[in-house]
């Protein structure tokens, strides 16, 4: 039986169902679409007959006519990575495929047709979980190769580690003139309340309009729909594992709003403007390993251990960046650790600095050789910060080139609006 | 012969389907307001449902009110949906064993696309659970080929131009949905369906009661007619009248498209023309408020409709309704006006005339105006034209309101299974292995306690009803002394007699009377003061109240009796009676004072 072919089951209890085959991932388990549009699943043990009553007449879907885009808007490219953004649902199968050509895209969203002329590259088809360093590579190459002559870029990604990739993109990316969006969305593009559409043309319309030269995160900026964010690469985190507005602004303000309905910005922080540089990539050392703990009660000394062959490390730490200085086991550790590798000590309060001269604790832990993440970076930050660093010159002085700006990432002043915003 | 087809839609009693949301409704101002749009998304080779496609208009934005104790995330699409609740779930089964259907091996929630705003996803959750029951009204089999559990939708509040505003608070409560093979052949025979499948799920329990709690919708079709369905009666008593008249209305279709056709005429589309120089001056309130506004007034000949137009297809609702009804839900216009009912509203005789002129109509021919601004009303009488020519070639199929005079109005097209894809996450549900059912029906319920209990037809009908009726029915086995129509009289009607003879709000707990039966049962107080005492039930414990009404001494009342009965030796027995009951108000029974009086009367 082939998926979509017509058939009509006879159970043993004398029922008969009629219906389009739908492969099942379960083998005791046939599975039929009814007329009715209803799914029904039948263990195959209690089916007294089959019968094929007309052979799948469905074609293969024909590949889109190509939509004609006018010249004279401005060319944005789009490079897929995957992530629910970029997928479409099966409707006869539920099956969730991916979705990477421009006719796809402009059939999905037409406004858009208005706003930009689209060009579509995949770079990949992977959610944003299983990234590595590799795949920076990789998308940093993409965007280098389609960087010339388009008003910008919109690199569609899960949502899951979508802020290590803009921290990533933008340390990378070195003379970057044009905008680079990362647009990620959390409902999927099959449901009418599907955000992907609107933090899609938010992206679009910020790009044709904006001289921010720079890469940005765009996603809704309320459970309401009608505006979004655009957030800076470095100072932003998935602060929800569901919610539309999930991605937040941390220890800043987001970069700008859009109102995706007038296509309007309000800028609410400075930023670098387009310029006439060249465009470098710094890549990753994709051998690279960096460790990450993050400290708690009843913390193990072993688990410090486990890290002594790696390049650096980032210790999460508690409250203004403390770790426990009662076990002299954990003590040892962090000293021999610290002469291996740079140590990044950051704060899983998530908002706020560390500093390390308040209580004796955070001086005993200084005084092991560990660098305090001074600068207000996010944990994800430093971490693709140190491994940045460490790929471009192992050797560096960690402790004097740590906490110097590279990108517009350190934060010199927090004000009191940016908590919570 | 018609043929009609129940589906009844019955929220269940648990918690939400899809969250651990209490399924309480709620009114008043809402806690806060979200306010969201929903996009077309089947453009990407899906096929497009055409009611999805009717549903979705791009610039409309939805205002969801919502309470924080029925509401959380989930509601709210923004968080995915929990397992489905097992408790719903077994309601449903239980249903499904009344009404001898099947249980599915798997059960697979589906995501049907709904795009008016009435759910915040775009679409409704759904699952088919079970298949092929049946069940006999008057002798006669009906069908059951459904049995689903879904979702209830937001209860619309408010429809505006540019936004409508939901309330979450429905958003989420399980419904299971019922669906009737079209066996269905009178008017009558529907009522009694409904009314039978309505006894089955209370019979169940974990239901739901009370206004709103159950909707039912029917399809209707007669022969060359078409299934047309009929959406949301929340009344029994409507659902015969509905029938009836969707056959008047089906039958008139056919009747006019037939006249139609021996005028050997045939609709041919035309341009509407503008004629707001004719009113320019007129008297139509309806014309002169919208050429005021800056809107105009502009007609189409139907040519050959004279005289169809205003025919009447159901109780005060004509072919021209069906145009205007048509042309006020896809164009939005207010209304319209047909050559079948001018002059009249202010439109004179040479209105008529000069409109007949411009248009080119004949005496044969016909014609609908519409006033507003000029979009609209280009975009209206295009739509009433379409549905002009669609009734002339027979019975539409279409999805139709309900309305609370027993009348139906045009809502959409019908929708198809293009509608419905997997819902994704929700894995794959295996039914727990069905018990056999131990629920007995309330109908044979009711004919127990006539049967058994010799409580009156009216009255078991009235306590199976009630939503006390497994209370009764347990006071009935343990208060053996006690007359088991009393009981049931008393418990349904306390409140109401209470407030009849003492003036006084009350609603009497369950406690209250089962410690009185109690005493009752025990000969411990009188009949006579039970009402009392329940009156008093809410402010002072049932046992001290008692202690006032205590039975009276036996031998004590003899003595009285007999003291009495000397005193007024031409006392008549009635009379007697009155005094005895006087003097011991409350604390004796009629029948032992009765008694004793007989016996010394006698004597």
């Amino acid at each position: 039986m082939q998926p979509g072919d017509k058939v009509e089951v006879v159970l043993k209890k004398g029922d008969v169902l009629q219906g389009s085959f739908i492969p099942s991932p379960d083998p005791e388990i046939l599975t039929l679409k009814l007329d009715s549009g209803y799914n029904v699943g039948v263990i195959k043990a209690n089916i007294s007959s089959t019968k094929l009553l007309e052979k799948n007449n469905l074609q293969e879907e024909k590949p889109r006519a190509a939509i004609k885009q006018p010249s004279n808007l401005p060319l944005i490219v789009v490079i897929s990575t995957g992530g629910t953004i970029a997928s479409k649902v099966d409707y006869k199968s539920g099956a969730v495929t991916p979705l990477f050509s421009s006719e796809q895209l402009l059939a999905l969203f037409p406004e858009l047709k208005q706003i930009a002329s689209i060009q579509c590259v995949q770079a990949f088809n992977l959610l944003s979980e299983n990234f590595d360093f590799c795949h920076y590579n990789a998308m940093a190459e993409t965007i280098k190769k389609h960087a010339k002559n388009v008003r910008g870029i919109i690199l569609t990604h899960g949502t899951d580690t979508l802020h290590y990739t803009s921290s990533a993109l933008s340390f990378m990316l070195e003379g970057l003139n044009i905008p680079v969006i990362l647009v990620g969305s959390q409902r999927s593009s099959d449901r009418g309340s599907s955000d992907a559409g609107s933090n899609f043309l938010s992206a679009a319309y910020f790009i044709t309009k904006t001289d921010y030269a720079g890469v940005g995160i765009c996603l809704h900026a309320k459970s309401d729909d009608g505006t979004c964010l655009i957030l800076k690469p470095h100072n932003a985190r998935k602060m929800h594992s569901s919610r539309r507005d999930a991605f937040r602004p941390i220890n800043c303000l987001p970069l700008a709003e859009v109102n995706f309905l007038s296509g309007s910005i309000k800028y609410l922080s400075e930023y670098s403007k387009t310029g006439d540089s060249q465009l470098k990539v710094k890549p990753f050392n994709e051998k690279l390993k960096v460790g990450w703990i993050r400290t708690r009660p009843h913390i193990q000394p072993e688990e410090f251990k486990a890290y002594e062959r790696f390049d650096g490390l980032i210790i999460e730490a508690t409250g203004l960046g403390h770790v426990t200085m009662l076990n002299p086991k954990i003590k040892e550790e962090i000293r021999l650790l610290a002469k291996r590798m740079p140590i990044v000590i950051t704060t899983q309060c998530i908002y706020g600095r560390v500093n390390l001269d308040i209580y004796s604790n955070g001086r005993e832990l200084q005084a092991l050789g560990v660098i305090p993440n001074l600068s207000g970076l996010t944990s994800e930050t430093a971490y693709i910060k140190l491994a940045c660093l460490l790929s471009s010159n192992p050797k560096a002085n960690f402790h004097e080139v740590f906490n110097k700006d590279i990108r517009g990432e350190t934060i010199p002043r927090i004000t009191p609006d940016t908590f919570l915003w | 012969m018609v043929k009609v087809g129940l589906e009844i839609h019955q929220q269940l009693d648990t918690g939400k389907l899809f969250c651990n949301c209490p399924s309480i409704i709620k009114e008043g101002d809402s806690d806060y307001v979200i306010k969201r749009r929903l996009r077309a998304s089947a453009g990407e080779g899906g096929e497009l449902d055409r009611a999805a496609a009717q549903e979705v208009r791009k610039d409309k934005e939805f205002h969801y009110h919502g309470f924080f104790d029925n509401t959380c995330q989930v509601e709210l699409d923004e968080e995915p949906p929990h397992p489905l609740n097992p408790e719903a779930l077994a309601v449903v089964l239980e249903v499904a064993g009344m009404l001898n259907a099947k249980v599915l091996d798997k059960i697979i929630v589906m995501r049907k696309i709904v795009l008016d705003g009435s759910n915040t996803s775009g679409f409704q959750r759904t699952a088919l659970v079970a298949i092929n029951g049946h069940f006999e009204i008057d002798g006669k089999r009906i069908g059951v080929p459904t049995i689903c559990i879904e979702e209830d939708a937001a209860k619309i509040i408010e429809r505006t131009e540019k936004f409508d505003v939901y309330d979450l608070s429905r958003l989420g409560v399980p419904l299971v949905e019922i669906a009737t093979d079209p066996d269905i052949t009178s008017a009558e025979m529907c009522k009694k369906a409904a009314e039978y499948l309505g006894m089955v799920l209370r019979s169940v329990g974990g239901v739901k009661r009370g206004l709103g709690s159950i909707r039912q919708d029917v399809n209707v079709s007669i022969p060359d007619g078409a299934r047309v369905e009929i959406k949301g009666a929340q009344d029994l008593r409507l659902l015969a009248e509905l029938v009836e008249n969707e056959v008047k209305r089906q039958q008139g279709i056919l009747e006019i498209s037939k006249e139609y056709a021996i005028r050997k005429v045939k609709l041919q589309a035309q341009k509407p023309q503008e004629l707001s120089n004719i009113f320019a001056k007129g008297n139509c309130a309806i014309i002169k408020s919208a050429l005021d506004k800056g809107g105009i007034v502009a007609g189409i000949k139907l040519n050959g409709m004279k005289g169809l137009i205003g025919r009447e297809l159901q109780p005060g609702k004509r072919f021209g309704t069906e145009m205007s009804v048509y042309s006020k839900v896809h164009a939005g216009t207010t209304g319209l006006f047909h050559c079948d009912e001018l002059p009249r509203y202010g439109i004179t005789e040479e209105d008529v005339a000069a409109i007949n002129k411009v248009l080119e109509c004949n005496t044969q021919d016909g014609f609908i105006l519409i006033a507003g601004d000029k979009q609209t009303v280009m975009k209206g009488l295009e739509c009433a034209f379409e549905r002009a020519s669609e009734l002339l070639t027979g019975v539409p199929k279409e999805v139709r309101k309900a309305e609370p005079d027993g009348t139906t109005s045009h809502l959409r097209a019908m929708s198809s299974g293009a509608r419905m894809y997997p819902e994704t996450d929700i894995p794959i549900i295996t039914p727990p292995k069905h018990k056999a059912v131990g629920k007995i029906l309330l109908a044979d319920l009711a004919k127990e306690l006539e049967t058994k209990h010799g409580i009156s037809s009216d009255l078991a009908k009235l306590t199976v009803k009630s939503l006390k009726v497994d209370f009764i029915v347990g006071l009935i086995s343990r208060f053996r002394n006690v007359k088991p129509s009393y009981l049931a009289e008393t418990v349904l009607k306390a409140d109401k007699e209470i407030k009849k003879e003492f003036n006084k709000d009350i609603s009497v707990t369950d406690a209250a009377f089962e410690s009185v039966f109690s005493l009752l049962n025990d000969g411990k107080v009188p009949k006579e003061a039970v009402l009392e005492i329940l009156s008093k039930s809410d402010k002072t414990e049932v046992n001290e109240l008692a202690k006032a009404h205590g039975a009276a001494d036996g031998k004590q009342l003899e003595a009285e009796i007999l003291q009495l009965i000397k005193q007024n030796r031409d006392a008549s027995f009635n009379a007697l009676m009155g005094m005895v009951m006087a003097k011991f108000k409350g604390r004796v029974s009629g029948v032992m004072v009765a008694e004793i009086l007989k016996k010394h009367q006698k004597s």
